[in-house]
């Protein structure tokens, strides 16, 4: 398939990189009407001077686009049932299961903002957990996004209870759900459309994800 | 009284389950344990966070029901499929069902979901009407519970919810065409 031209709008290596995608996305320079005004909202809601990448995936699809800001505004962005910190594990591990670079390398970048040190950011990135900046109740979290990600039809009620046996709510384990099927669908996104690390960190996903819980 | 309710295992998280925010889908439970009636049990997941809900009402709306490139009946068969290949149980025979509809074809639906290759979805694509079709599902739930047109199989339950609810689990944002009359009784 033919890949479209983008210039890559990385929030900081807009000048110097362009990228080719699988299917054609909505440049900054390109955009119209509501989709303008949904840019022009999200650079100023954020205060970052372009939009990234994954978010032009869903400008084809304008009403779509409105959603898509949205949603993880006020999933992810945000302090809720879990922390920020957690929730920004949870998609870096869960772009790692998934093989995404492009939500790998953004979400390991949110996650260094909230105090994650290399070590961490390395342990989610290539799925060794046994590491001393993650707890055993996050490990035990995390085992969970890695059976909801792999195998969700095979979560159980003992899943929930072992998750409640060290202290996770289950609005935490609904709240950790929901983020990891999120990103399910920007990871599927992202790699369907051809989105590249934006290398902001030198991470690789590769191998992560053994498919063993 | 509808008398096809079917008791429901109770969910994993059931501090979920029982607390419900005051939003349509509470109500739409209250109504169902009022009544006696059936409903979609991925409500409890929608009632307990109204705000999210909303969110995630909306995006399916947008990606299911507004217009698009793809006929509604094309999108509910991918999602069923999807629903499949997820082994997710629930979502595979709600939208199956709702691609039924759409579609005029339970077994096409069927034999997508069993096996892709073999199925008769090709023969579908070169012209025959039902994959291009547009129409609103609401409006070919022709049949009331009292006669539920030709007797469902694999997707009974389903289809059951469907025609007596009128509403699939996210579609309230655009509720169905209610002056729509079952053609055998008229109600």
């Amino acid at each position: 398939m033919k890949k479209s031209q983008d210039s890559a709008s990385t929030g900081n290596d807009r000048a110097i990189t362009r990228i080719v995608t699988n299917l054609p996305i909505v440049q900054e320079d390109a955009a119209t009407d509501s989709v303008a005004r949904s840019y022009a909202n999200y650079r100023e809601r954020f205060g970052r001077p372009d939009v990234p990448s994954i978010l032009k995936c869903f400008a084809t699809h304008p009403p779509l686009l409105e959603q898509m800001i949205a949603l993880p505004s006020n999933l992810l962005f945000n302090e809720g049932h879990l922390p920020r910190r957690v929730k920004e594990m949870i998609a870096t591990y869960v772009s790692a299961l998934n093989d995404c670079p492009y939500c790998l390398d953004s979400h390991a970048s949110f996650l260094r903002t909230q105090g994650g040190s290399d070590e961490l950011l390395t342990a989610l990135s290539n799925g060794k957990l046994e590491v001393p900046s993650i707890s055993a109740k996050e490990r035990q979290l995390l085992s969970f996004v890695r059976k909801v990600t792999n195998e969700s039809y095979k979560v159980t009620p003992d899943d929930i209870r072992e998750l409640n046996d060290v202290d996770w709510t289950q609005l935490q384990i609904a709240e950790a759900t929901h983020i990891t099927a999120l990103f399910a669908f920007f990871n599927r996104v992202a790699n369907t459309f051809g989105l590249p690390s934006q290398h902001r960190l030198d991470l690789d996903p590769a191998s992560t994800n053994s498919k063993d819980n | 009284m509808n008398t096809l309710k079917v008791a429901q295992k109770p969910m994993y998280l059931r501090e979920v389950e029982e607390n419900p925010k005051p939003c349509v889908y509470r109500d739409l439970l209250e109504n169902a344990e009022t009544s006696g009636g059936d409903y979609w049990q991925i409500w409890h997941l929608l009632a307990f966070d109204p705000e999210a809900a909303h969110h995630l009402a909306a995006l399916s709306h947008t990606l299911m029901h507004k217009p698009s490139p793809l006929s509604s009946g094309l999108r509910e068969l991918i999602a069923a499929y999807t629903s499949s290949l997820n082994n997710c149980e629930f979502c595979m025979k709600a939208h199956a069902a709702v691609a039924s509809q759409l579609l005029g074809d339970e077994a096409l639906v069927w034999s997508v979901i069993d096996n892709l290759e073999t199925s008769t979805l090709g023969h579908k694509r070169e012209g025959a009407p039902p994959l291009r079709a547009e129409s609103h599902f609401g409006a070919s739930l022709n049949h009331c519970s009292r006669h539920p047109g030709p007797q469902p199989g694999r997707l009974g339950r389903c289809l059951h919810l469907l025609r007596n609810l009128r509403l699939c689990p996210f579609q309230l944002l655009q509720p169905l065409d209610l002056r729509q009359r079952c053609p055998s009784c008229k109600r």
